[in-house]
């Protein structure tokens, strides 16, 4: 069995989830805080993919992308750089993919908090950054971690996106999901199963990790008064 | 001095309520906030802190200006020397005692030293626990410490008691006025309680409908009401106080003292010592002391 795509489908999700997590929460913060008109408009982006199908995504980015439109062309030609059949175009497209899944658990937890606690803080004099930082974010450790096991679980799974950024290329954009596909189209079901209870496993595992953490971690923050 | 005059509308469509709040309030003093539900005395204290931007007017203190729409200065919450003590407690449920107050000293100059405020408030000895382990006066004692780690020039506390039961309300009290002995503080105090305001306040303004309606001593806006009886000969005016738009005068006559608030325009030269005599609608001067 070549395991070539299961690693790829991991690397893929811990490089997206980390990136999610640089956007998210910022965003998140922001989508909790504003008053800004704008505010439905950018909640409205951000869930989108939750009802789109992902070869929408996956069309319209591949669109963007392509050198024959002028973002793409810009990108190979000005900067040199491809997104198209790359490893960097499925962490792009498994950005916009995921972000929901990153972006809501942070943005619900932080509403769920006493909204003086960030107040208070400002007050003492802190600036938007360190109160993030030392009060909220400390105080929706659950959310968080949601945050970042949905997301990155999410991008293991991807299909419908990456097969229109990536396409098929071994080593370099077929993920396990993709692997998967292949053998069955192959009619090769014995590997296909092989592919898809590491998935079924790795998933189960995942999402047990996240209620069994987040049992204990409401527990502790019920006794902490949050 | 604390001198402001602003004005914000607060909702929309049916739901607009509009604050407008013109005061000047001496330094230093404890100064009470009482009104209705609904009547303003929170927005107040969020237009103070710079949790609320004013949609007009100003604020000074001491000469220092902190917004004022004409100029475009508006300063943040965080660079306005302000302390604030919610009702609901606010400690940072992730920090002990002593990192709550330490967090609030960082980086900050004229800090008093934290085991100093943890000695006043008598909480030494849980300084390593968390809020959620404190009762809640213990905590409002730990954010009203917190709240003056950085001597704060204008110190607002919303309604810190009303959560609190009886026997808690007058520790709290106790420490309230004991702190801000020691710190001297402008501060705002939100209450219901008329009690609480004159144990504890030198001044009380009245709010209503957004508006200030009075101001005076806890003694002349709470004072007992009597029979009096109007058809004594004079009433001698004894003390003259402005309170808003209003004077409000103080009367005697034999055993009766009376407090009546009049236009700024009646009687414009009314001062201590006149003598006036009252009828049921209005007060004819009898005579007028001479300034010599």
């Amino acid at each position: 069995m070549n395991y070539a795509p299961i690693f790829l489908s991991f690397q893929l999700a811990f490089v997206t989830t980390f990136c999610l997590l640089i956007i998210g929460v910022p965003l998140a913060y922001w989508l909790s805080e504003s008053r800004s008109p704008l505010k439905p408009v950018l909640e409205t982006i951000v869930s989108l993919p939750l009802v789109l199908p992902p070869t929408v995504i996956g069309f319209y980015l591949l669109l963007a992308f392509s050198p024959n439109n002028s973002i793409g062309y810009f990108l190979k030609n000005t900067l040199g750089i491809d997104f198209i059949f790359s490893f960097t175009g499925l962490v792009i497209g498994s950005i916009i993919y995921s972000l929901p899944f990153m972006v809501h658990p942070i943005q619900a937890g932080l509403r769920n908090l006493p909204g003086n606690l960030s107040e208070a803080a400002y007050v003492l004099g802190k600036s938007r950054w360190t109160t993030l930082k030392s009060v909220l974010l400390p105080n929706i450790k659950p959310a968080l971690f949601t945050g970042i096991v949905l997301s990155f679980a999410h991008t293991v799974g991807e299909f419908g996106v990456v097969l229109m950024i990536g396409g098929n290329i071994p080593g370099q954009t077929r993920v396990a999901s993709i692997a998967i596909y292949d053998q069955v189209e192959a009619l090769n079901y014995e590997a296909a199963h092989q592919y898809a209870l590491i998935l079924l496993t790795i998933s189960f595992v995942i999402l047990l990790l996240v209620y069994v953490v987040n049992g204990h971690q409401s527990k502790k923050m019920g006794r902490a008064g949050i | 001095m604390l001198e402001f005059d602003l004005n914000k509308r607060f909702g929309k469509g049916d739901s607009v309520f509009s604050l407008e709040v013109k005061a000047q309030l001496p330094t230093g003093k404890i100064i009470g906030v009482f009104g209705p539900s609904g009547a303003g005395k929170s927005s107040l204290l969020r237009l103070l802190s710079g949790l609320e931007k004013p949609d007009r007017g100003y604020l000074k203190i001491n000469d220092s200006v902190w917004s004022d729409t004409t100029q475009r200065i508006f300063l943040s919450p965080q660079k306005r020397s302000a302390g604030y003590l919610f009702q609901t407690y606010s400690l940072f449920p992730n920090m002990t005692v002593f990192q709550n107050l330490a967090f609030a000293s960082e980086k900050k100059t004229a800090v008093p030293p934290l085991e100093e405020l943890l000695t006043a408030i008598q909480m030494n000895d849980k300084k390593n626990q968390y809020p959620a382990s404190l009762s809640g006066g213990e905590q409002q004692r730990v954010a009203l410490a917190r709240a003056l780690v950085q001597r704060p020039t204008l110190l607002l506390l919303d309604e810190p008691l009303a959560a609190l039961d009886e026997t808690i309300r007058h520790s709290l009290q106790q420490y309230i006025l004991a702190l801000h002995q020691r710190f001297q503080p402008t501060t705002l105090l939100v209450s219901h309680d008329r009690q609480e305001l004159a144990k504890l306040c030198d001044l009380v303004i009245e709010i209503k409908d957004g508006k200030i309606t009075n101001t005076g001593t806890p003694d002349l806006l709470f004072g007992d009401t009597e029979t009096i009886d109007l058809t004594a000969d004079s009433f001698r005016v004894l003390t003259l106080t402005h309170s808003n738009e209003k004077r409000i005068v103080e009367l005697v006559a034999g055993q009766q003292k009376i407090k009546i608030a009049l236009d700024s325009s009646s009687w414009p030269n009314l001062k201590s010592g006149d003598h006036i005599k009252l009828t049921d609608t209005a007060f004819t001067l009898l005579n007028t002391k001479n300034n010599s």
